[in-house]
């Protein structure tokens, strides 16, 4: 069963990663400078970092609200600046659209900056069964794709790696001189992808954000390959959620620096661009043809739904990833999707179905960490109960589940009842308790032998014969 | 139906059947500390975010020293140097024959051909200066392109104290009403990364080096 096939898989790599101490270092150590990086740009950056909050919110709220008219004007706005608008209901018409533009283009060499729509739609896999040979360029994303991995952090893909993994992965697959040092790694990849960058003819981003007044897109990035990819090659797709959307260009005075300070701590990342299509006449290059594939796959769904709607204002900024005690403890591959994490919890099993996936709304403290960072102050938490109520009205929970809650509404609104199951509480912990396993025997709290009301009718009693 | 129409549709329905999010605050005032509307504390907010970010200043008194500058800056270097079509480059040319003849060889290489990644260096106008961040905002059209400021491991900008600015918002204003440009860009200090062990390190795969020779006085 497909269900309890990925459910159980989650559980066991969970497991494995939870024992795992030398993940966990390395996780709490890029965390900790993470938390630092942000905590300092915060203070120093914004008056008010609440109140920005507030805004922002509002701004990606009120776009999100009207989806369906920006979307319609980002499209007109775009086809009048020569870019070729292309609409896909899921994964594999957004993967069909690409590799049409590849075959029709001669593609047989493209280069990628980061993106995670393009991994939700399992881009590569598709490129190369067509024989295009696909080149990850941002340094994080080359190594989880030398590695045959998928992104560990939508932010920071290769959190998951020690210097001396790198060294000695590059070494297998580049050949490069074994080394533990980040800078000597770094230039390494950039050696390795620089004719990439000038022979591919085919360059994919995805998008940060859509304008809707400007028809563009916008990318944000440090390293300067997705620069590089909308310059070097002759043509640019750029795949993109269609909820990537905001209304004006001034909306960016304040989203660049919310994502920056969310996602890496920074004022603004290095290079922030705007691209309204291809090369124009007098302009000495960029890329001859320029597509944009708006992407639903499942995002009408969330739509459709009054209470998760705002899920759709996520910025993919990675700061509730960051804060999650639970992502910081089995780490990001053990969710098995594109989107791990909090948000990735919330809007996965809307993306690929509540059968499989509804496992990942419980696998959350529920302590809103997450929600306390989101700079776009979503309720992440809360959705995630969400999620749990609609699998019950889905009834696409389990069957144990449901009849467990059932028993539990019928029963625990009566004192009486509860009075008269006490002994089988008692039991049930009693057995909990031989049964665990022996490093947690003699840690698994009993239930009393009396309860507090009967202890308290003892006390009335005692004082009303005094 | 086509994916277009069948989205579309799908929206507008439970753009109708759901109450909108309620949005309270849409309008921002100022949310960031930034400089005082002059030009002194503009420049020194500049200078000390463009310094944190590891990019080179050069304050130059007038365009004769510029020049000079910048012959310095290229002297040593290996391969062609690759310059913009811009007025005031132009002009700082003039000023100094020995910078024009420096660059004399490279101005015929188009930065669309494929020996282009050979570039040493390239040197740009900016559009305008930020001083809230410390960034360089340039736009294709009159940047010289897409490749001359990411392709070539060092990146010299040239500018003018005028055209130092608070945040983007001037800037922003003039890109919606200009239609030439098809990229713009926010740079803020050299290309880096910290992908491995969230450990910076600069020229990942931008430019190592970005300088900026900024002209004060006439």
């Amino acid at each position: 069963m497909a269900l309890a096939g990925e459910y159980r898989s989650f559980l066991h790599r969970s497991c494995v990663k939870a024992a795992d101490a030398s993940h966990h270092l390395k996780i709490l150590k890029a965390i900790a400078s993470y938390d630092t990086a942000v905590e300092a740009m915060k203070k120093s950056q914004f008056e008010s970092w609440e109140r920005a909050r507030q805004v922002a919110a509002s701004v990606k709220r009120d776009a999100v609200s009207r989806l369906p008219e920006l979307l319609e004007q980002f499209e007109a706005k775009a086809v009048e600046n020569g870019v070729e608008v292309v609409w896909a209901a899921d994964a594999a018409e957004a993967r069909a659209a690409v590799l049409d533009i590849a075959r029709a283009n001669g593609v047989r060499q493209a280069v990628k900056s980061k993106s995670m729509t393009t991994e939700e739609i399992e881009l590569n896999e598709a490129l190369e069964s067509i024989g295009v040979k696909i080149w990850e360029t941002d340094l994080g994303e080359l190594i989880v794709q030398l590695a045959h991995e998928r992104p560990y952090h939508i932010v920071t893909p290769a959190m998951h790696k020690s210097r001396a993994e790198i060294g000695e992965l590059f070494h297998r697959t580049l050949g490069t001189p074994l080394t533990d040092n980040a800078e000597e790694l770094t230039q390494a990849a950039r050696v390795h992808l620089r004719e990439a960058f000038c022979s591919a003819e085919l360059g994919i981003t995805g998008a940060n954000f859509l304008i809707a007044s400007l028809g563009a897109v916008v990318l944000t990035e440090n390293e300067g390959n997705a620069r590089l990819t909308t310059a070097c090659p002759r043509i640019h797709v750029a795949v993109a959620g269609i909820e990537k959307i905001l209304p004006r260009l001034e909306d960016l005075e304040l989203f660049l620096p919310l994502l920056a300070t969310s996602g890496t701590g920074q004022q603004l990342t290095c290079y922030n661009t705007i691209i309204r299509g291809p090369k124009r006449s007098g302009e000495p290059d960029g890329p001859e043809k320029m597509y944009v594939i708006l992407l639903d796959n499942g995002r009408s769904s969330i739509y459709a739904e009054e209470k998760l709607r705002v899920s759709l204002t996520c910025i993919r900024c990675g700061a509730c990833l960051n804060a999650c005690p639970v992502y910081r403890l089995i780490g990001g591959h053990a969710y098995n999707t594109a989107y791990p994490g909090p948000i990735g919890s919330v809007i996965t099993p809307h993306l690929r179905g509540f059968p499989g996936w509804q496992h990942m709304s419980s696998a959350s403290s529920l302590c809103g960490a997450c929600s306390e960072v989101c700079p776009v102050k979503i309720d992440l938490h809360r959705l995630l109960l969400e999620n749990r109520w609609h699998a019950h009205r889905q009834r696409t929970s389990s069957i144990i589940w449901r009849l467990g809650f059932w028993a539990w509404a019928a029963v625990y609104p009566h004192r009486k009842c509860l009075q008269m199951l006490q002994p089988f509480f008692r039991l049930g912990s009693r057995l909990a308790g031989l049964a665990a396993p022996r490093d947690l025997r003699g840690r698994i709290p009993q239930v009393a032998g009396r309860s507090f009301s009967e202890l308290w009718q003892d006390y009335e009693r005692k004082r009303t014969n005094s | 139906m086509n994916a277009r129409e069948q989205i579309l549709k799908r929206l507008r329905r439970c753009r109708q059947a759901v109450p909108d999010m309620p949005c309270p605050s849409k309008e921002f005032g100022p949310l960031f500390f930034h400089p005082e509307d002059n030009a002194e504390s503009r420049l020194d907010w500049f200078r000390e975010k463009f310094i944190a970010l590891r990019g080179e200043l050069y304050e130059e008194q007038g365009e004769r020293q510029a020049a000079q500058r910048i012959l310095e800056l290229i002297s040593g270097l290996p391969g062609f140097v690759q310059v913009q079509k811009h007025p005031l480059l132009e002009r700082l040319q003039s000023e100094l024959p020995a910078l024009r003849e420096r660059l004399a060889g490279s101005r015929a290489l188009d930065c669309a051909s494929p020996e282009y990644a050979q570039c040493a260096c390239g040197i740009s106008g900016a559009d305008s200066l930020l001083a809230q961040s410390g960034s360089i905002v340039l736009r294709s059209s009159a940047a010289g392109g897409r490749r001359l400021s990411v392709l070539p491991p060092f990146h010299i900008v040239v500018a003018a104290s005028s055209q130092l600015n608070g945040f983007v918002a001037p800037w922003f204003a003039g890109l919606q009403q200009d239609n030439s440009w098809s990229l713009a860009s926010i740079i803020s200090g050299p290309s880096r990364t910290a992908d491995i062990e969230k450990i910076l390190v600069f020229g990942a795969h931008g430019p190592k080096r970005l300088a900026l020779v900024l002209v004060t006085g006439s």
